[in-house]
């Protein structure tokens, strides 16, 4: 009687973490939302987006001398809530007023700029949103792993860490990088959003390091689009 | 710092990298190399920490099994089929080989794997070359413990490995048909001697029937 039930639990767990995998899987197919809005052909997953964003966490957290192996864990997190919540942009809001395509570039082509006001409350809604999202995803594993994943995203939404606020840091960067990538290989928008979201987003000095060296590689490129 | 971003636009290919696997079954946009590595990394954290294994060790041992392919091709058992005379071959002659269905013979895989090992090691050098020499060898030693299949987590990562790519043909069976299922889960019990992923091997064979 009692292996009967063990063997039933088993069962039961197995069957949803594969119901995990193939939810998390949905992440190697959803297209990053700000691509599709540049029009980018074959643009990258948010899996594809995940999986550098933690090479990249990886090798410059070792330079801080931060938890490598929990900023690791934490940039595998950090998008998990999309496959729920969708992936939201900060265009977002705007996005009401948009009539046609023309709107939509003009749109793109700077960092939206918001009240104190709105910005506390648009953050207020998008983390609302994303942790409903979270704790849906997760509800098909084990407590302990919830726990665990909850944690970390937690600590990377609300900056409570030095690793949640560094990462938060390198999700921008790695976005950054792959912009630059798609202007590289021939498609045409502003690059200028990126580099206002900058002035607002990044002040840890090795990153701002990262960024000299990224504007020289790519110096004509910003010269052209912005 | 030149050589970090080098290094970050070198393994960004993996995220436009289609897996051959799934190229050679000419599905529609297959998934990439880097999102093979986000569900590798999953399955490798919850596996290890059901059976209280390092899970740190393993996600960045996850991350880094195949950023080799920067470089290096990726074979399959298909390519493996593919091979028609016994005797060496060379580096040369595995850009030749026409891929092929079905299984492989034993001397057919060896014969790839030999040259496979090389040229991922190669490929694995490169990559890491021009990297800060501290996080340079924390890479290689993960790497080496992988592919020495030394440690419990490295022997875990190799079979989690198998499994995933089998949850995903499975998933494009069910979508597309065209995978030998039977001989992809006869080739997956022959790898896969882990208790955890035995039962899910099993419960894998289940719900794809």
């Amino acid at each position: 009687m009692f292996l009967m039930k063990k063997k039933k639990k088993t069962k039961k767990e197995l069957e949803k973490i594969l119901d995990f995998l193939i939810e998390i899987g949905k992440l190697k197919k959803i297209k990053r939302r700000g691509w599709v809005m540049r029009k980018v052909k074959n643009p990258e997953s948010i899996a594809d987006h995940t999986f550098r964003t933690a090479i990249l966490a990886w090798i410059l957290s070792s330079f801080k001398g931060l938890n490598t192996n929990k900023i690791v864990k934490m940039a595998l997190v950090h998008d998990l809530c999309e496959v729920e919540a969708g992936d939201t942009t900060p265009y977002d809001p705007l996005l009401k007023k948009i009539k046609n395509q023309k709107d939509l570039e003009d749109l793109l082509k700077i960092w939206p700029k918001f009240s104190q006001k709105e910005k506390i409350k648009f953050a207020k809604e998008k983390f609302q949103k994303e942790l409903k999202g979270l704790k849906k995803v997760l509800s098909f594993l084990p407590k302990h792993l919830q726990k665990e994943m909850i944690n970390l995203w937690l600590e990377y939404e609300r900056g409570i860490t030095k690793e949640g606020r560094f990462l938060k840091q390198l999700d921008r960067i790695e976005n950054l990088i792959q912009a630059l990538e798609y202007l590289n290989e021939g498609n045409k928008f502003a690059v200028s959003p990126w580099w206002e979201q900058k002035e607002e987003l990044i002040d840890d000095p090795l990153l701002l390091e990262f960024l000299f060296v990224l504007e020289k590689k790519f110096g004509k490129i910003f010269e052209n689009y912005k | 710092m030149k050589n970090i971003v080098k290094f970050i636009q070198e393994i960004g290919e993996l995220k436009g990298k289609a897996r051959r696997g799934w190229v050679l079954h000419k599905f529609k946009n297959p998934e990439t190399t880097a999102e093979h590595i986000f569900h590798l990394a999953f399955l490798a954290w919850i596996a290890g920490k059901f059976q209280n294994l390092n899970t740190e060790k393993l996600i960045k041992m996850a991350l880094l099994h195949d950023i080799c392919e920067v470089y290096a091709p990726d074979l399959t058992s298909y390519d493996a089929k593919g091979i028609e005379k016994k005797g060496k071959i060379t580096i040369k002659d595995v850009f030749k080989i026409v891929p092929k269905k079905g299984r492989p013979q034993t001397w057919q895989r060896k014969k790839l794997d030999l040259i496979k090992r090389k040229l991922e090691e190669k490929g694995m050098k490169k990559i890491l070359k021009n990297l800060p020499p501290q996080i340079k060898k924390e890479m290689e030693l993960l790497w080496q413990e992988y592919r020495e299949q030394i440690t419990p987590e490295a022997r875990l990562i190799k079979q989690c490995d198998k499994m995933i790519n089998l949850f995903q043909g499975l998933e494009y069976w069910k979508k597309y048909g065209k995978i030998e299922k039977n001989l992809w889960i006869q080739r997956a019990k022959e790898v896969v001697d882990n208790p955890f992923l035995i039962k899910f091997l099993k419960y894998l064979e289940k719900k794809y029937k």
